[in-house]
């Protein structure tokens, strides 16, 4: 493994519901909870988790999308919150961001070469003929005929639309791109086309992808290491192939679990299903916030919240251990 | 393996050979069209299947294959004007439904056919309960008392799973997650016990795990129901997981036709092979995912010949100047490709 890319340190983000200017009532939503996570230099980490886990709002986080309510991110050894607006601006040049729904994140009203071209000129890089040669360049990479530099998004389907948010990202030649599920609103044989392109890039240009999706399967092809989130905290981290063979934690399995298996001979085998629906982020209950849905519960994961703990090389958050 | 293949019993296996009284649905010849300024888009041609009673049917293909448009047609909801079925008859537990009037097909509609939509957001009603929106159906088609319908409403809550169904009816769709809404989604498709139910997407917008959950949901309610379901979904995994039989489109046609068993042990269409192919679920990390090249043709000016002929591997010249048929090379296994005729 590389040296560490970026890093979390007791990574908090709290959202407060005050119900309203009458209301007294007072939630909070612990969308991100603590977490310590680090991403390598030319790795892919996967981020998994069932919708409403704080995935997205992590992503945001580490880029300085959002502010935290406690704790830091180290981008090379120094804190991104803290950075001078210059400083500021190289960390934003070097991590982009590619967006799940390729139709809503491209302007409709500006041409292909524009969207292309709009980081370059935000960051005084290019102009003019020099800004249409790196279009050019780009366009090409990402297997975009140049021709198409004067259309506009509606004229694409999406998964060359997707192409385009991927050339706009690789502009300013970042070092890390986080992609928000970027193939789930993809046709099987498109998102290949996709995944393939993405696995390309990286070689070609040793990038770090944090690779956040739902579907398992894309995440066992593209992942060196997974990440498991459930309501904010990560419960599980590791490298991907052991992951999915032997999980620890008892969320995983269940994960792992209810993905959909391409053959129709095992459509009989025996499952494991969650019951119930996930807890609600607001007043999450005392001990594991697993517990409620744990089929393995003891009275000790009622009262007290088990710590993320290395286990051979892999960190689980949980009392004990499926192995 | 060997296991599991003995727990599936014969008549799994052996698939589309069904006697005549336990079809529950039949399309023949199904064409819709629409009519543009551009010219006609054969967005459904000549499509033929069997639905038979206590079975589930998979509707696979990319975006834009015709897949929806047939579910489309069978509710009789093809968006006028420009839409309309030319060709082809619908039937229904041995009703021509193809033929009705919108009066007539008011009262099919919800009663005895029902649909499920792939975004369960949208396809609720934002300003009502749900427990109101659930019991209309019941009013209108089963003429019940509001009373009763609500009771029969609070059983269905029961028996899709929603927990704490009393409350619940009471809410508002904002008020539940995704999973909750699909659960109410079926909730109201099967409140009528129809003999036919649609599923568009149904679970392409959820979490795996709720996306297992609403698969054996449907899988047990069918079950009981002994109803027929056509699944359309573009999820291989999830056609592996719940269909019996399978349909594949391409550009509006059927390219291939067998039970699951078959479509998954022994394809024979490129464009089959080439969606299973293009599943990273089959591949380790760092291999390279095959991707059928090229697009969907442009329906309004489609190839001569085979309609896949320009993306396929396995094309030869005579696939450019002749169209092939549908045709049985196994068992209930139809294939439309010019290596296999005759």
């Amino acid at each position: 493994m590389g040296e560490i890319l970026i890093q979390s340190k007791n990574l908090k983000k709290y959202f407060v519901d005050t119900g309203g200017w009458l209301s007294k009532r007072k939630n909070t939503v612990k969308a991100v909870d603590n977490v310590d996570l680090e991403i390598y230099q030319h790795e892919t980490l996967a981020l998994v988790g069932e919708s409403g886990c704080g995935k997205s709002t992590l992503a945001r986080l580490l880029i300085n999308l959002l502010e935290p309510t406690d704790g830091e991110v180290c981008y090379k050894g120094e804190n991104i919150f803290s950075l001078s607006a210059e400083a500021t601006k190289q960390f934003k040049k070097q991590v982009q961001f590619i967006f799940q729904d390729p139709y809503a994140c491209l302007n409709p009203r500006m041409k292909v070469s524009d969207i292309i071209g709009e980081p370059l000129t935000t960051h005084k890089l290019a102009n003019g003929t020099s800004k249409e040669n790196r279009v050019e360049e780009l366009m090409n990479l990402v297997g975009l005929r140049k021709e198409f530099m004067n259309r506009y998004p509606h004229q694409f389907s999406g998964g060359q639309r997707q192409r385009i948010g991927i050339a706009r990202a690789l502009a300013l030649n970042p070092e890390l791109l986080i992609c928000d599920e970027p193939v789930s609103a993809l046709d099987v044989s498109i998102q290949s086309q996709i995944l393939n392109l993405l696995k390309d890039l990286q070689g070609q240009f040793g990038l770090t992808y944090f690779f956040i999706s739902h579907n398992l399967s894309v995440v066992r092809y593209m992942a060196d290491r997974v990440c498991v989130m459930f309501l904010g905290k990560v419960v599980e981290l590791g490298n991907c192939k052991e992951i999915f063979e032997q999980p620890l934690h008892p969320y995983t399995a269940f994960l792992m679990n209810a993905a959909p298996i391409p053959n129709p001979r095992l459509r009989n085998r025996e499952r494991l299903l969650l019951e119930g629906e996930v807890p609600s982020p607001i007043n999450p209950p005392p001990g594991c916030s697993f517990h409620a849905r744990c089929p393995y519960v003891q009275e000790i994961c009622r009262v007290e919240e088990p710590k993320l703990t290395d286990r051979g090389g892999r960190k689980c958050a949980c009392h004990f251990s499926l192995t | 393996m060997a296991e599991y293949s003995a727990m599936i019993d014969d008549h799994t296996i052996r698939g589309t050979s069904t006697p005549e009284k336990d079809k529950m649905l039949e399309v023949k010849g199904l064409k819709t069209y629409f009519f543009t300024s551009k010219g006609v888009i054969p967005a459904v041609d000549d499509i033929s299947f069997t639905v038979s009673r206590g079975r589930i049917l998979g509707v696979v293909g990319e975006s834009g294959c015709g897949k929806s448009m047939t579910a489309l047609s069978i509710m009789g909801l093809v968006p006028p004007p420009t839409g309309k079925i030319v060709a082809g008859d619908i039937i229904l537990d041995g009703k021509n439904i193809a033929s009705l009037t919108e009066k007539e097909m008011c009262q099919i509609r919800g009663n005895e056919i029902s649909m499920v939509f792939q975004e369960p957001m949208t396809s609720l009603n934002p300003v009502y309960t749900v427990g109101k929106q659930v019991m209309e159906a019941a009013i209108l088609h089963q003429h019940l008392s509001k009373a009763q319908a609500k009771e029969k409403t609070l059983e269905m809550f029961k028996l899709v799973g929603i927990p704490e169904p009393k409350k619940r009816l009471d809410s508002y769709p904002h008020q539940l997650s995704g999973g909750l809404r699909q659960r109410v989604m079926i909730a109201m498709a099967l409140i009528c016990r129809p003999k036919l139910l649609i599923a568009d997407e149904p679970t392409t917008a959820l979490d795996v795990t709720v996306q297992a959950q609403i698969l054996q949901l449907m899988k047990k309610l069918q079950t009981e129901l002994d109803s027929a379901i056509v699944l359309i979904t573009h999820d291989m995994g999830v056609v592996a997981e719940v269909c019996d039989d399978v349909t594949i489109m391409y550009a509006g046609k059927i390219v291939e036709q067998a039970n699951v068993f078959e479509i998954f042990d022994n394809c024979l269409h490129p464009y089959t092979a080439g969606l299973l192919k293009a599943m990273p679920a089959f591949k380790e990390n760092g291999e390279r995912l095959y991707n059928i090249p090229g697009m969907l043709p442009n329906l309004l000016q489609l190839p001569k010949g085979c309609r896949f002929y320009p993306r396929c591997e396995c094309a030869s010249a005579i696939c450019a100047e002749q169209e092939p048929d549908l045709v049985e090379v196994g068992q209930g296994h139809f294939v439309r490709c010019l290596k296999y005729r005759g």
